[in-house]
């Protein structure tokens, strides 16, 4: 899942200033597991803005909406109507649905989260990294566990010397990526494993070689 | 739940006496599904407590709350009620009694009569209210609301029977109607048919035949009341003017050896006569001086200890210990003079006061003795039938029960317990009897029309005197979709009926209604009911609270409390204009029960329920079952303990209904009543069981304060030990020369406010027992107030004679004790000699009562949800009305967890506690009100938020139509979340947290909730 954060409300108010009809428009999906950009979130950032704007005097419309994907071309697509009344569009998806309306849309549209990273729920209300999107998946020689997601530098062989009592130099709050590795592979009678050299990574699959594309030519026309 | 084996037995039950305790009594037994007889000699159930201005300890007007009770409504037809009727005699035995009843006239036909108040208007001499003060007849509607809702007339009173005939509208007057003898079956008779107050007029030193400002309590009550004589007004009956001081008299007719009085303590009258004063200062005048002379002052009941304190400490209650002697009014004085002597100034007081009140105690009613007599019933001296010392509602005649003030002076709580034990016992004789439940379906419109709402304006009397009800619907009629409104008084006997309400509501089309006045709680069952008369769904209601939330809070600010009054109504008025439609969750019940504490309340709780056919799971904390009781060696009236607790301990462990589970403890709980389910760790292995209804009985711990070398010096010891010294070590006993008792000890203090009730009759109960053993013991009780309520103060009489020496204490000069060789010598100030004493005792016994198990209790009301009262005990339902009920449906409180108190006490309120429960668990179905959360499938992103949030565990996210045993088979649904309706409790959190706004909780749905709030915020919208 992607998560993400809503923005500080003084940077959005910043955005819509000039503008005195918007249309704030959500996501069912990623951004509402992780209680970012879903209806109620939307209800909420809509509340506070009128109250900010209503504060200082102004007076702005704010339409709610929520998509049930924002980073599909045929669901951007049921908004074209509540797009066209409006003077800007706040959208509370991911990075991914605000370049969708902006792709779609001639209006100016502004983003309502920080996209943060992907990751998984470790409770409620609680998301950490667990995937960089490296393009070369690792897990399976490294117990499941991804070092280029949640090792601070990225390790490939094994731990550097900050690791300390199963924690990272950085901050004690974050587990060494490859204490986890090594702890998991033992438990697995894997530990062999461990001894494996693994190469230099090629970042070509990563963002080094530039945006990427997937074109599955069975599916694609 | 059905016993064949009483399939032989008439199966119904004949309960005597329409007042709070026959009203219960017949209640318990139509809910679980009995039939039953309920005959009153007057015209309309409700007896003295309809007479009733506040009752103790909250000092509410309980007639809204009872009203609904004595409503006819919904007892699936097993309730047949008989006004003035009276039983002329019983013949047949246990399981197949005849009962002659003859019913009077009433002169008007209940069916066709609609209590519009024409006859009332124009033949006002065959009218009245009553008691006492009123000097006209009796009685035409004996109170607001009565039911049967209906007029009677007294024809002797009435000179041209032709025009009284013609004077009613839709013609139910009967001129010609006749007595009506007939003869009905039962198997069991309950005898609730109260006792008649002590008749104070020959008591010529108290003046009351001859000054009209001396009055019996129940005539100030009246006074007080707004549908009383003076219609809520507080005048001296002599010159209506209001009076500026007003004394209290103790023990009129109670507590006394001559003159008629009786011997026992009525119980009721020293809450009743603080009750009086708070009222009297409280809503009428603070500067009215209020005094109540007292001998002891008797609130031994649950919390009532801390009544007291408020009375003296909040109200400025004056409480003088004097039995005043004389009440004179000399020629050409206008106010009464009151003489009476203190304990530490032998000599005469003369205080002058402008009334005067007489607490005139219970007495035995001769009709109701006769009736008795006839059944074979055997009665004490008095006339009270006697009743088993374990068993306070059973008779000596098998099958024929009583409760309630016919079996000795009580409170209403206490009636109501007992009410509730013998409908237990007396429906535990008579089989279940089938009856199709005629239950409106939920009315469910295809389409929802626009709104049109009608208003009703509900005022109670002086209780909403602040509100201008006239000016509250002019504003109503102004608000949009508003198409009628009307100001109902619900309190006073007023003419408007629910029926020309209802009339009201259906000629202006109304498919929405709000209420403004009092609490929900009470009221909304009521309308709710009128809704579904009018094919409209019973939640599109909403109630406005204000009375509560207004008229009390804010009684002194007029204009306020109108202004927040209008707002509230606008609120409420949003709120069921935004309302939708629902329809109740139907589901079967579990007729399990579990009982939870195995002492002698836990066992004789699970005993009646398994011998009515229930399933029991007996849960005991430690090894073995018995309890405190295991301490006690025998009761006051000599009933022994011991063969009580071998008895129902053998009955317990073999019978084939009840499981027992000791070294049990319970570590988690679920669900609903009907539907409970409840994890128990049985000796460290877990097990969890699935039951309709649950009792408490866990008892309370016997008090070890730290006072008085307890502890400390081998002779000093608490009652519980000296009983049992008194049973084992007689040759001890027997060379005793001096015992001392101390009461109140680590009771009524700063630690524990309340009393611990049973603490007096058990030092009497054992300095009785020492002077049978060793007749030269001299034994000093040092007491506070002397508690032996009801017959114990037989034994304190007992005591007295037999030469038991009974000094006061006050708190500010406590006995001392100190160790002396091998003796104790306590010392204690004697107020008539005026100096200290010293006593060499060889035993000191301390009575140190009970507290609260906290810490185990609190564990459990965790694990349960339950409320704890500030002292530790369990929190029941309504002091007053419920007093074993449970907050949350389906649980019930009996014995020490619920306040201290003696044994039969327990025993009566196990039985009590059965008997509620089966009126859950005769159920098939259980009506689950729609306040459940929901979900929209197609918003729902099943992102776990529910799951996780939910304190009961109650969403899930649905995998396949078998895995999680839920109902939608629905294909969308799947892979979103499922609530069940059966297990939610309704608490709104996952609609709370539900990021996609996919859940929305009935009756609180945001569209609801968003339009109150616009309109209370509408001019910081504007």
């Amino acid at each position: 899942m992607i998560t993400a954060e809503r923005k500080p409300l003084e940077e959005l108010l910043g955005y819509i200033a000039p503008y005195g009809r918007i249309l704030l428009l959500g996501c069912n999906e990623c951004v509402t597991v992780c209680a970012a950009g879903g209806r109620k979130e939307v209800g909420l950032l809509a509340s506070a803005l009128k109250m900010a704007a209503r504060k200082s005097g102004k007076d702005v419309e704010i339409v709610e909406h929520t998509l049930e994907r924002q980073c599909d071309p045929e669901y951007v697509e049921e908004v074209a109507g509540l797009v066209g009344q409006a003077d800007a569009v706040v959208s509370m998806a991911c990075g991914c649905g605000v370049q969708q309306m902006a792709m779609r849309y001639a209006k100016p549209v502004f983003p309502a989260l920080n996209t943060r990273f992907m990751g998984g729920s470790e409770r409620q209300g609680v998301w950490d990294e667990r995937c960089a999107g490296c393009g070369n998946c690792l897990l399976g020689v490294t117990g499941g566990i991804c070092p280029i997601a949640r090792c601070a530098k990225r390790l490939m062989n094994g731990p550097c010397g900050g690791s300390a009592n199963g924690v990272c130099e950085i901050t004690p709050d974050v587990p060494c990526a490859w204490h986890l590795i090594w702890e998991r592979l033992e438990a697995l009678g894997q530990t062999q494993q461990y001894m494996e050299i693994i190469p230099a990574k090629d970042w070509k699959t990563a963002q080094g070689g530039g945006p990427r594309k997937i074109i599955r030519e069975d599916l694609a026309e | 739940m059905q016993n064949k084996t009483k399939l032989q037995s008439n199966g119904t039950v004949l309960v005597v006496g329409g007042g709070l305790g026959g009203i219960r009594a017949a209640l318990d037994l139509a809910e679980a599904r009995k039939d039953v007889i309920l005959v009153d000699k007057a015209p309309c159930i409700g007896g003295l407590m309809a007479q009733l201005d506040r009752t103790f300890p909250t000092n509410n007007c309980d007639l809204c709350t009872v009203a609904p009770f004595t409503a006819k409504e919904g007892r699936g037809g097993h309730l047949d009620m008989r006004g003035l009727t009276t039983v002329t005699a019983v013949s047949g035995k246990e399981g197949n009694f005849t009962a002659s009843l003859m019913t009077a006239p009433r002169f008007i036909n209940v069916e066709k009569c609609t209590a519009c108040g024409e006859c009332l208007r124009q033949f006002p001499q065959c009218v009245s209210f009553a008691p006492g003060l009123d000097p006209r007849a009796p009685t035409c509607m004996r109170y607001p609301k009565a039911t049967p809702y209906a007029y009677v007339i007294d024809m002797a009173k009435c000179g041209d029977k032709e025009a009284l005939r013609k004077c009613c509208p839709v013609g139910a007057i009967e001129p010609d109607a006749l007595p009506k003898a007939e003869q009905v079956q039962c198997g069991s008779i309950i005898m609730a048919a109260g006792a008649d107050l002590f008749d104070p007029s020959h008591l010529d030193y108290f003046g009351y035949a001859a000054q009209p400002d001396v009055v019996t309590s129940l005539e100030y009550e009246r006074m007080l009341s707004a549908s009383g004589p003076t219609g809520g007004k507080l005048l001296r009956p002599s010159n209506g003017q209001p009076p500026k001081r007003v004394a209290w008299i103790q023990c009129v007719g109670s507590r006394g050896l001559q003159k008629g009085a009786a011997s026992y303590c009525s119980s009721a009258c020293c809450m009743f006569a603080l009750k009086e004063a708070i009222v009297t200062r409280e809503r009428f005048d603070q500067g009215i001086e209020t005094t109540i002379f007292y001998m002891d002052m008797r609130t031994f009941g649950k919390d009532y200890e801390k009544y007291l304190t408020r009375a003296k400490e909040q109200y400025g209650v004056r409480l003088v210990h004097a039995r005043p002697h004389d009440v004179l009014r000399p020629e050409g004085v206008d106010k009464l003079q009151v003489i009476y002597t203190l304990d530490e100034a032998p000599k005469h007081i003369t205080e002058e006061f402008d009334m005067v009140v007489l607490s005139t105690g219970f007495k035995m009613n001769a009709d109701v003795k006769k009736l008795a007599e006839d059944l074979g019933v055997e009665l004490y001296a008095d006339g009270f039938p006697k009743t088993d010392c374990f068993n306070a509602v059973a008779t000596s005649v098998p099958g024929v029960y009583v409760c309630g003030t016919i079996q000795g002076g009580k409170d209403i709580p206490e009636t109501m317990t007992q009410a509730s034990a013998a409908s237990c016992l007396a429906g535990g004789k008579v089989a279940i009897t089938p009856r199709p439940r005629a239950e409106a379906p939920a009315i469910m419109p295809e389409t929802v029309e626009a709104p049109k709402v009608g208003v009703l304006v509900t005022m109670c009397g002086q209780d909403t005197s602040v509100i201008d009800s006239k000016a509250l619907v002019e504003y109503a009629e102004k608000i949009p979709h508003v198409v009628c409104a009307a100001v109902f008084d619900t309190s006073c006997g007023c003419a408007v009926t629910l029926e020309s309400l209802k009339s009201t509501l259906m000629a202006k089309g109304c498919n929405r209604v709000v209420i403004a006045g009092s609490s929900p709680r009470y009221e909304l069952g009521k309308y709710q009911a009128l809704l579904g008369q009018m094919g409209i769904n019973k939640y599109l209601i909403e109630v406005a609270n204000i009375r509560e939330q207004v008229a009390w809070v804010h009684g002194d600010q007029p204009q306020e409390a109108n202004a927040k009054a209008r707002q509230m109504l606008a609120v409420a008025l949003a709120n069921v204009i935004a309302a939708k439609p629902l329809a109740d969750h139907v589901v079967a019940t579990n007729k399990n029960a579990l009982v939870v504490g195995g002492g002698v309340t836990g066992m004789t709780a699970a005993l009646e329920l398994a011998d009515q056919g229930a399933q029991v799971y007996l849960v005991e904390k430690s090894t073995e079952l018995g309890g405190v009781a295991r301490n006690l060696v025998k009761t006051i009236e000599g009933g022994d303990v011991r063969a009580l607790l071998a008895g129902l301990a053998e009955k317990t462990t073999k019978h084939p209904n009840i499981k027992v589970f000791t070294k049990t403890q319970v570590v988690d709980h679920s669900g609903q009543a009907g539907l409970f389910r409840t994890g128990l760790s049985v000796d460290g292995a877990y097990k969890e069981i699935e039951h309709g209804a649950a009792i408490l009985a866990t008892g309370a711990t016997p008090n070890q304060p730290k006072a008085f070398l307890l502890g400390e010096n081998s002779r000093v010891c608490n009652q519980l030990d000296l009983q049992k010294v008194v049973s084992e070590r007689l040759q001890e006993v027997k060379k005793w020369n001096n015992v001392v008792m101390i009461q109140c000890v680590g009771s009524r203090d700063a630690d524990n406010p309340n009393c611990s009730r049973l603490c007096c009759q058990s030092s009497i109960k054992n300095a009785l027992a020492i002077l049978k053993e060793n007749p030269n013991v001299r034994i000093f009780v040092l007491y506070r107030d002397l508690r032996t309520y009801g017959r114990f103060e037989e034994y304190y009489q007992k005591a007295r004679d037999l030469g038991v020496i009974f000094v006061r204490y006050k708190t500010d000069n406590p006995p001392q004790v100190e160790a002396a060789g091998n003796f104790v010598n306590v010392t204690y100030t004697d107020a008539i000699m005026g100096r200290q004493v010293v006593v060499s005792a060889d035993c000191v016994g301390l009575s140190t009562g009970f507290v609260a198990s906290r810490e185990s209790n609190q564990a459990l009301a965790k694990v349960f949800g339950l409320p704890l009262t500030e002292d530790g005990y369990f929190a029941e339902m309504h002091v007053k009305l419920r007093p074993v009920d449970m907050d949350k449906a389906g649980f019930f409180v009996a014995g020490t967890a619920h306040s201290p108190k003696v044994i039969f006490e327990n025993l009566t309120q196990a039985r009590a506690a059965a008997s509620r429960a089966l009126t859950v668990l005769a159920n098939d179905t259980l009506v689950r009100e729609a306040n459940f959360a929901h979900v929209d499938r197609n918003r729902c992103a099943a992102c776990l938020i529910c799951v996780r949030v939910c304190p009961f565990d109650v969403p899930r996210i649905t995998v396949d139509d078998q895995g999680l045993g839920c109902s939608c088979t629905d294909d969308k649904g799947l892979g979103r979340s499922y609530i069940d309706p059966a297990k939610c409790h309704g608490c709104g959190t996952c609609a709370a947290e539900c990021p996609a706004k996919a859940i929305q909780l009935n009756q609180f749905e945001d569209a609801q909730i968003l339009a109150s709030l616009d309109q209370l915020l509408a001019k910081v919208n504007v």
